[in-house]
């Protein structure tokens, strides 16, 4: 049952991955651009590490996984963030 | 007798290489030494170093140059029968692209025929298990005594090779170096942080507390854990870098000389290593010479070379994001 439920959950963080991948090449603006790639980041990646987390059978690598679920949480945003304030402080000075 | 013919010949290529005046001509003898040279390590039985040198020595830079020659005396190249590559042109648009397409479905048409001759992946009797993997899987165990044979192949069986990996290293920082800085003032420090608005900005400065004692708490571990689990020099070395390169956001990270000096200083203690042992009675880079416990005096070995690895890796990466940077 948790298996079936994994890979219900890798499903769907793998299609947000793709679509993140379609945007950023579709989107026109540097910001749209980031805004998709930030889909990928935030969302596609955690969505499919809980997938792999449930279909674990030890403590310890739910544990690990999910260490690293929380640091993405933390630190993707922040990158995307820096990235378009460095962008728009940039534009603002142009 | 054929490998003096064409080392012979590569002399006679370098030589002209060396008067030749003009850029084009250079490129192109550039180019023919390289497959020369590719001649010679095939006739030296290194297939796979023919093929690398093939690959990015005569195609990928002579393209590269060429293209940049192109760039730069655009009129020049016109009358030489340079095909180029803008879109525009006669030979471009849809008749490059059909080229292009006909030559890469050949090749994967090749690639796919080729295939069918590879051993099975993980095969017990293909060629890659049966020659010397054998020797490092019965032997590493009571030659070195280091659990992970990764690290054991890296630093001691091949450490000069390592030792290599870690000049070319060095040498990109120096070539970057050349390129971006003129060497009339070496000592031009780099500029703080280019956007104030992003070094007073409370998330950044939050989430990077937060995470920079993480990641150089993780560098050590890597670092010392380097012959036991997965890890090393170099993976230490580039994570060591991202948090120089985290806080230089905020606050200067000392002058550009002292990254210099670390750079250097870390092939340094590698080879120093290797002169140590040489003192000590054993070749160089024979570890067993500097303790009478063999397996000690491989660890020891190991990881100072190591260490130096990942001083000149950390070095030089965030050297190179300060360099370009400035730019």
């Amino acid at each position: 049952m948790l298996f079936i439920l994994g890979w219900i959950f890798i499903i769907l963080g793998s299609f947000f991955i793709a679509s993140s991948v379609v945007g950023l090449f579709r989107f026109s603006d540097f910001f749209n651009k980031i805004h998709a790639a930030g889909v990928a980041d935030s969302f596609g990646i955690p969505l499919c590490l809980f997938g792999l987390s449930l279909m674990q059978t030890s403590m310890l690598n739910v544990l690990k996984i999910w260490t690293i679920i929380a640091l993405f949480f933390i630190l993707n945003p922040t990158s995307s963030h820096a990235l378009i304030k460095a962008a728009w402080v940039n534009k603002e000075k142009k | 007798m054929l490998l003096t013919f064409f080392s012979f010949f590569l002399v006679l290529l370098a030589v002209c290489t060396a008067l030749s005046k003009s850029l084009l001509r250079l490129i192109l003898l550039l180019s023919a030494s390289s497959i020369v040279i590719c001649i010679c390590y095939l006739l030296m039985d290194a297939p796979d170093v023919a093929m690398t040198e093939a690959a990015i020595g005569a195609c990928l830079s002579t393209i590269i140059l060429l293209r940049f020659l192109n760039l730069c005396y655009p009129s020049a190249n016109g009358s030489l029968g340079i095909i180029k590559l803008d879109s525009h042109h006669r030979w471009g648009g849809i008749y490059l692209k059909i080229f292009a397409i006909t030559v890469c479905l050949f090749l994967g048409a090749c690639f796919l025929y080729a295939s069918q001759d590879m051993p099975l992946y993980g095969d017990p009797n293909a060629p890659a298990q049966t020659h010397i993997n054998q020797y490092f899987l019965q032997n590493t165990k009571n030659e070195i005594g280091t659990p992970s044979f990764v690290a054991a192949i890296l630093a001691s069986y091949r450490g000069y090779d390592t030792l290599g990996e870690t000049t070319v290293i060095l040498i990109a920082v120096l070539v970057i170096l050349m390129i971006m800085r003129s060497s009339s003032h070496p000592h031009q420090e780099y500029s703080a942080p280019s956007l104030p608005e992003l070094t007073t900005h409370p998330i950044l400065r939050l989430v990077s507390a937060f995470i920079i004692p993480y990641i150089l708490f993780y560098t050590l571990y890597i670092q010392i854990n380097g012959e036991v689990s997965p890890g090393g020099g170099f993976q230490a070395g580039a994570i060591f870098a991202s948090a120089i390169i985290l806080r230089s956001f905020f606050k200067k990270q000392g002058e550009l000389v002292h990254y210099y000096i670390l750079a250097i200083m870390g092939v340094v203690i590698y080879a120093g290593t290797g002169l140590v042992t040489m003192l000590m009675g054993g070749s160089y880079l024979e570890y067993s010479a500097l303790n009478i416990n063999p397996h000690l005096a491989q660890k020891i070995g190991i990881m100072a070379i190591e260490f130096g690895v990942g001083v000149t890796v950390s070095a030089s990466m965030s050297l190179i994001y300060f360099l370009f940077k400035e730019e």
